[in-house]
């Protein structure tokens, strides 16, 4: 990787929060939408509204000098350059300076970017960029070829866009931030509803990022903030390391800022007693609004919007909820410990992070298989009752690898009970009850179809215990238990939003475990219909 | 005390269905257990002992001895069908020899030796059909042998399919039971009645002069009473009667008048006086079919020495001498316990005291 030393135009970039000689604009750019084969990213766009958030809080950008563009074709995005390069235009024959801002979130191939099922070529994208004619050009580019590991595994990924943009946009005031290196992929957070880059860029200019404390962020302090926090956040995804690269080639003397975060009306103080891995979340919204590792010795500001925030520190097992209001500065006796919850989980379509936690509770019913132990009750007299087994199962589940879960089973199901009356007497029957319960070790493998949809096969096997309870004529009940081998096979469906889940599915399940006296071993199980419920952690 | 309701027992043998929704065979799992013998089965000869079969709770029979037979007499009948189905389990060693014995009218005579192969718990069916018109069947089961065998289940059902076996001929029938030209009667002669043949050891007129045609003790509740030749007033206070020239005293309350009686009529009781007598002539006994000796003032304890009387409240002493009279309430046979008393649906019924036969006051 070329890493270009920062010359900052200071007077431009400087002046910019507050000269009115210096024009800013901002093109901020979002499409969810996959070209062919690609699945569809799911905070895309909304990464493009928050960026624009960003920039007009803290970045001293006017409202009404971002252009948010949400899901272009091609052409709507030529035109809405066309009409930057004209704004631009008019503001040279002024005599103001122009910097701009270009930030795209999507699909990007090779050679270009797709915007739906259109490709628009990266060399018209950066000619048309400067065509603008900008006195700066800073360009962030988050471009996700596929949001879905398992789409990933086996395929041979195309130059990633970053790498791409990087040779294409090398020019005289131009700035590239690009969320991964040319040979990676970039993903996406379903915890943080937020691409690792994009999020990990915001927090950084909401104040996260002064590493000086100079109380505004600067596109090198953007970029070391956003390249150490993505690499952290993506170490232990599946998919991998996420290397964020920066290149520029400017001209001029002092740092370029990106944010000033001291200027904005809110923050949150992190003390510099905390230490560890420092969430901040929007307790109205439920969204996480900066996260980030906070180092012991240093506070640090964090710019947010006035409100309710809870801050999370986690630092190694222990977890503490902190409730803020901003701005203001963790009050450390308001803090309170908290049982560990909320790993990530990958957008797109697919889990990104192997250390996820599933617990499923599944109802099942169906007929009892038949075999010779109850050919036997049949041949002493014995009549099933017409009601279907039935049970419960209570599953744990940790994702080791990609699709991949392993984890434990417990189980009980209650069969129908065999009856049959004492011929001559009037009221005497004999009635065996019996049950199963099981503990076994379960895998599961799971794909998505959709974000919400998966499909699952499940195989367990392990200790089953059968009890039997025969009430005898003689009105004492006779209790039997043995145990043996139990197993389990099953395929189903997962629909789930959020951390709550339900799944239908079908299991064949039995276990060796109900004996008679004359050598006959049941097989208590059979093929059963699995109504679930998962709740994932 | 109320009015008896004299029931057409014979009728009701012969119409009503005498087996439990087809079953022939009360407790056909030995799982009915009265201490250590079984409740519904009776040991011929022999030990049995009673085993776990498939569950510990759920026993079986082990005829432990050689020669060991146990035995049931089920009320089925040819109006319940004449097809029955065995289905058997049973865990038999090779040295040992077990055979299921028909004895159609339950008068002793084996028709069918059925012998039960060596198995261990597999289950065994077959069907045999018997000749009809018959009624009661004693089921015995045998062994012989020194080996185990053990007897989980012996069902026998009522059903139909039986056209391809050989049917059981019956020997020929007891007094009182059903017959046909092809059976034949042991004694007596085919009467043809109202419900068809039945063996009768006379018939009214037939007999001497010295003699009457009446009802000897009943012998089974699968059989009618028995009509047998009697020598005039040769029964005692108390016992049953169809007239009263069968009874010393000459009464016989409740009995019918020679030349009516058929085998839907009920039996009386020979007495010392009748019902209606202003003498405050009643029975101790008297509850639906039961009843004892009719004697007057009956309960009063005015009874003196020698008096009739059919229990010991009807004597002034208190003590009424004779002998103790207990028998079946369905049918009024002599019993000594609820299982000399099967009946209805294969259950037991009861085995009532009656009063005191022969009795006079002490």
């Amino acid at each position: 990787m070329r890493f270009l030393p920062l010359v900052a135009l200071a007077l431009l970039a400087g002046t910019a929060h507050a000269d009115p000689a210096v024009a800013t604009y901002a093109i901020v750019v979002g499409s969810n939408a996959g070209g062919p084969g690609q699945t569809d990213l799911r905070y895309a766009e909304d990464d493009a509204h928050r960026v624009a958030g960003v920039l007009t809080d803290l970045g001293g950008y006017p409202a009404n000098a971002i252009d948010v563009i949400v899901h272009p074709t091609p052409e709507q995005l030529r035109d809405h350059l066309a009409k930057l390069a004209e704004r631009v235009q008019a503001d040279t024959a002024a005599g103001r300076q122009a910097r701009v801002f270009f930030y795209y979130s999507g699909h990007a191939r090779a050679q270009g970017i797709d915007l739906g099922a259109t490709e628009m070529p990266l060399a018209e994208l950066r000619e048309r960029l400067f065509a603008v004619h900008a006195s700066l050009t800073v360009v962030v580019l988050d471009a996700c070829q596929s949001g879905a590991f398992s789409r990933i595994k086996g395929a041979q990924p195309a130059a990633d866009f970053s790498y791409s943009s990087r040779q294409h946009l090398d020019a005289t005031g131009v700035a590239v931030l690009a969320s991964s290196s040319g040979s990676e992929l970039s993903q996406e957070s379903e915890e943080l509803k937020s691409s690792y880059f994009t999020h990990h860029l915001l927090v950084g200019l909401r104040g996260a990022g002064d590493a000086n404390g100079d109380g505004q962020v600067s596109i090198d302090e953007a970029y070391r903030y956003a390249y150490h926090q993505t690499l952290l956040a993506t170490a232990e995804t599946a998919v991998g390391g996420q290397h964020v690269t920066f290149e520029a080639d400017l001209k001029g003397h002092g740092e370029v800022p990106l944010s000033y975060p001291r200027a904005a009306t809110a923050q949150i103080v992190l003390p510099a007693r905390i230490e560890g891995k420092t969430l901040v979340e929007d307790r109205r919204a439920h969204a996480v609004v900066a996260e980030t590792y906070k180092a012991k010795g240093t506070a640090v500001r964090i710019a947010v919007a006035p409100g309710e925030y809870d801050v999370l520190v986690r630092d190694g097992d222990s977890l503490s909820r902190c409730p803020i209001t901003a701005p203001g500065e963790i009050d450390l006796a308001q803090c309170h410990r908290e049982a560990l919850v909320a790993t990530s989980a990958k957008g797109g379509a697919d889990w990104d992070d192997p250390h996820r936690y599933m617990v499923v509770l599944d109802f099942l019913v169906g007929p009892e298989h038949h075999d010779a132990y109850t050919q036997n009750l049949t041949a002493f007299g014995y009549n099933e009752d017409i009601a279907p087994s039935g049970g419960f199962s209570l599953t744990g589940l940790r994702q080791v690898y990609d699709r991949l879960w392993v984890g434990g089973t417990a189980g009980l199901a209650s069969i129908p009970a065999w009856k049959h009356d004492i011929v001559g007497t009037q009221s005497l029957s004999q009635e065996l009850d019996w049950s199963v319960a099981t503990a076994m070790a379960t895998a599961r493998i799971e794909d998505h179809w959709w974000s919400w949809l998966a499909y699952y096969a499940q195989l367990s096997g392990g200790l089953g215990l059968g009890h039997s309870a025969l009430s005898a004529a003689d009105h004492m009940t006779y209790s039997t238990t043995n145990a043996g081998p139990a197993f389990a096979a099953g395929i189903g469906l997962r629909c789930h939003f959020a951390r709550f889940g339900m799944e239908l599915g079908w299991t064949y399940a039995g276990a060796y475990a109900v004996k008679d006296l004359i050598g006959n071993t049941h097989l208590a199980g059979g093929n059963r219909l699995a109504l679930g419920f998962s709740w994932g952690f | 005390m109320r009015i008896p309701t004299l029931l057409f027992v014979a009728a009701a043998i012969s119409q009503m269905g005498a087996t439990d929704c087809g079953n022939a065979l009360r407790d056909p799992g030995f799982d009915l257990w009265c201490g250590d013998q079984m409740c519904a089965w009776k040991v011929e000869t022999g030990t049995i002992h009673k085993v776990a079969t498939w569950n510990e709770g759920d026993p079986g029979v082990e005829l432990v001895d050689d020669g060991t037979k146990i035995e049931q007499t089920s009320p089925v009948d040819a109006g319940d069908g004449t097809c029955i189905e065995f289905d058997l389990i049973a865990n038999v060693d090779a040295n040992a020899q077990v055979a299921l014995n028909l004895d159609v009218y339950a008068d002793g005579s084996i028709e069918h030796t059925e012998t039960i192969p060596t198995s261990s718990w597999a289950p065994i069916k077959f069907k045999l059909p018997i000749y009809g018109p018959y009624r009661g069947v004693r089921f015995e089961l045998t062994k012989h042998g020194s080996g185990h065998a053990v007897l989980a289940q012996i069902g026998a059902k009522i059903t139909t399919g039986c056209e391809a076996f050989t049917p059981i001929v019956p020997a020929p029938a007891p007094l009182g039971s059903p017959c046909d030209d092809t059976i034949g009667c042991s004694t007596g002669s085919c009467v043809q009645t109202f419900f068809g043949g039945l063996c009768m050891g006379c018939t009214d007129g037939s007999c001497a002069a010295t003699e009457v045609c009446g009802a000897s003790d009943p012998t089974s509740p699968l059989r009618e009473l028995p009509r047998v030749c009697e020598p005039t007033a040769s029964r005692e206070l108390g016992e049953q009667c169809l007239h009263d020239t069968e009874c010393a005293s000459g009464i016989c309350t409740f009995g019918y008048p020679s030349g009516s009686w058929d085998p839907g009529s009920q039996y009386g009781n020979c007495s010392a006086c009748r019902l209606g007598d202003a003498c405050g002539c009643t029975s101790a006994y008297l509850d639906g079919t039961l009843h004892g000796a009719f004697v007057c003032n009956a309960g009063a304890h005015v009874g003196g020495p020698g008096s009739a009387c059919g229990d010991g409240a009807d004597c002034a002493s208190g003590v009424c001498n004779g002998t103790p009279r207990l028998q079946c309430d369905v049918d009024g046979r002599e019993c000594a316990t609820a299982a000399d008393c099967p009946f209805d649906g294969l259950q037991n019924t009861p085995c009532s005291t009656v009063g005191i036969q022969g009795g006079s006051c002490e």
